[in-house]
Order: structure tokens, then sequence, then C-alpha cells
């Protein structure tokens, strides 16, 4: 019975390791319990398959469906946790900085940084290049009552991204830089 | 008695004695035999003529019941295409009702998809306009301090 069940276990192996690969920051284990004590959790885990399944869904005579499913055409995947929580101090320092230091390696750039003493918020904006174009994306928004993890796996159109701001519920956002 | 007896036995003698038939019966008989229509004298059944050939001498004047029996034959041979026709269509909708079924089931899968890759949007738009408001405020800083 344990050389079968060695036997599967060797066998999921390398589908495993595809899987880590496809998403290259992981979500640590400790960051994953978070969602039994936050109050409100966001687990959004769409990869190759399910965005191409979700591309087909979306119009292509709807203008602004037509962003979306061309900005994750070629996309990898898109993950996401959001936990809320009902009290600040539920999350830890280690948590965040268990995601902030998978982006420590030099393929990974920080652009910004933004840390509010007063409200208790720090969101940090992580890009990947490759060959000087954007190919990953990671935000990490630690706020006193809220810790989110947005991690957009692929070459990823910024304008694109802006260019959604206001359809389905997708705030507006100006990615080039207020104006003077 | 005896005389009696005697009597009786030349009776009986006069009346079974043997006729000859007339000339031509034969003949005749056969003539309409052949005459009868086919489907009531030996019609190749669906196993061939050696089954019903074999028959033939036996049920030269009893042909009705035969006739009954092909006609029975020919609907036993023409009722496999009606269930043939009804096994198809029967396959033919259950195959059908799968296809629907697992189409629906990718609709599901494709909508539940679409909606999470939206959701994934929001919450990646919400925070990258949380960053934006934050910078947009730390530039409105320095204006007001200077325009003081």
């Amino acid at each position: 019975m344990k050389t079968v069940a060695l036997f599967y276990t060797l066998l999921l192996l390398p589908a495993v390791a595809n899987a880590a690969r496809g998403q290259d920051v992981k979500i640590p284990a400790s960051v994953e319990r978070l969602a039994a004590k936050a109050v409100e959790t966001v687990n959004v885990t769409v990869d190759g398959a399910l965005l191409q399944l979700a591309g087909k869904f979306l119009s292509s005579s709807d203008p602004d469906q037509v962003k979306i499913k061309t900005l994750i055409g070629n996309l990898k995947g898109i993950y996401v946790r959001s936990f809320e929580f009902a009290n600040e101090g539920e999350y830890s320092p280690a948590d965040v900085e268990s995601l902030r230091s998978q982006l420590r390696s030099p393929e990974w750039s920080k652009m910004v940084a933004v840390s509010s003493k007063k409200g208790g918020d720090n969101v940090d904006v992580f890009f990947k290049m490759d060959k000087e174009k954007i190919a990953g994306l990671v935000v990490i928004a630690a706020e006193p009552k809220e810790l989110t993890f947005v991690n957009i796996v692929g070459p990823i159109d910024l304008d694109q991204l802006s260019s959604l701001g206001g359809q389905f519920g997708i705030p507006k956002v100006d990615l080039k830089g207020p104006q003077k | 008695m005896t005389e009696r007896i005697k009597n009786l036995h030349d009776e009986l003698r006069n009346t079974l004695h043997r006729e000859e038939p007339p000339a031509g019966f034969a003949e005749r008989v056969l003539n309409r035999v052949a005459e009868q229509p086919v489907a009531g004298r030996s019609t190749p059944g669906p196993f061939g003529s050696g089954v019903t050939g074999r028959s033939e001498g036996l049920f030269i004047g009893g042909s009705k019941g035969r006739a009954d029996a092909v006609a029975r034959g020919e609907a036993r041979f023409k009722l496999p295409f009606i269930q043939w026709a009804a096994a198809a269509a029967l396959v033919a909708a259950v195959a059908g009702g799968f296809e629907y079924i697992a189409k629906q089931e990718q609709r599901a899968e494709g909508e539940a998809a679409r909606e999470r890759v939206v959701l994934a949007l929001h919450i990646a738009g919400s925070k990258l306009q949380l960053v934006q408001t934050k910078i947009n405020r730390l530039h409105e800083q320095p204006e007001k301090n200077s325009n003081q």
C-alpha cells in the first residue's frame, strides 16, 4: 500500500512542480491560514485553461468585454488573496514579509511603495520585467484590517488595465501618474 | 343367415369397387395446381426456398395457413427497421441530452471563470487606485505648502 502511495506521489510530483512554476510567487501556508481568522476572504485562482475558458465567455462584440478579453489573452494566471479582519493586528508583519521576501530577486522591481504612518496603510507594487516588457505584476496591500495579495502572471499591458476603469465595477486607475 | 351374409357381401363389393378416373383427370389436377397464385402456393421465405420447398408436397390444398406464416415472416422482417429507427432516435436523444448537459456545465464553468477574472481585476484595480490616491495626495501636499 505504501509503495502504491509512493508511486502516485512520484507520479504527481511533476504536475505539482509545473503548477508551482506557473505561479512563481507562492502564497505561504501561514498566509493561507489567515482565512480562518478573517471575516471575509476572497480567494481567486484563475490559471491557463480557466483563463482561456473565461476569455471564450467574454463577448467579442461588446467593446468593454473585448478589452478584458485582450488583456487576459496572453496572461498565464491571476491569483488573488484578500482577507478582511474584524480587528486590527489579526495578521503579523511576518505574514507580509513572507510575501515580500519572494520579490527581492533581480527579476522583480518594486515600482511603487506607499506607506502611511497615519492610516497604517502599506501598499507595494512590483513588476517583473522580461525584455523591457512587463511579464508580471504583484500588489501587496497591507492595511490595518485588510491584507490583499494580487499576482498577475504574464505579459500585462498597463494601458489596457487602466482602460478597464469603470467597467464591470473595476475602479478607474491612472497608472501614468498625476496630471500636472 | 348365410344367404343374408352373402347378399351383404355382394352389395358391399358393388359399392366399393375400384373405378378408373375419367380421361385427363390427372392433367386437369396438375393444371389447376399450376394456375394457383404464387402467394397462395410457395413463396420463398426469409430462409430461402429450401424450407418451403420441403413442405410443398404436404400442403397442396392448405396454402392459406402458409400464406399467413409468410406474411408474419414479412412483418418480422419489417419490424427490426422500426426497432432500429426507434433505437437510433433514442441513442440520438440520449447523446444530445448528454451533450446539452456537458455544454451547460462548460458554460457555467466559463461564466464562473469570467466572474472570477473580473473580480480579480476589480481587486487589483482597487488596490492600484489606492496607490494612485496616495500618490496624488503626496503631490497635492507640496503644492498646498508652496501656496501658503
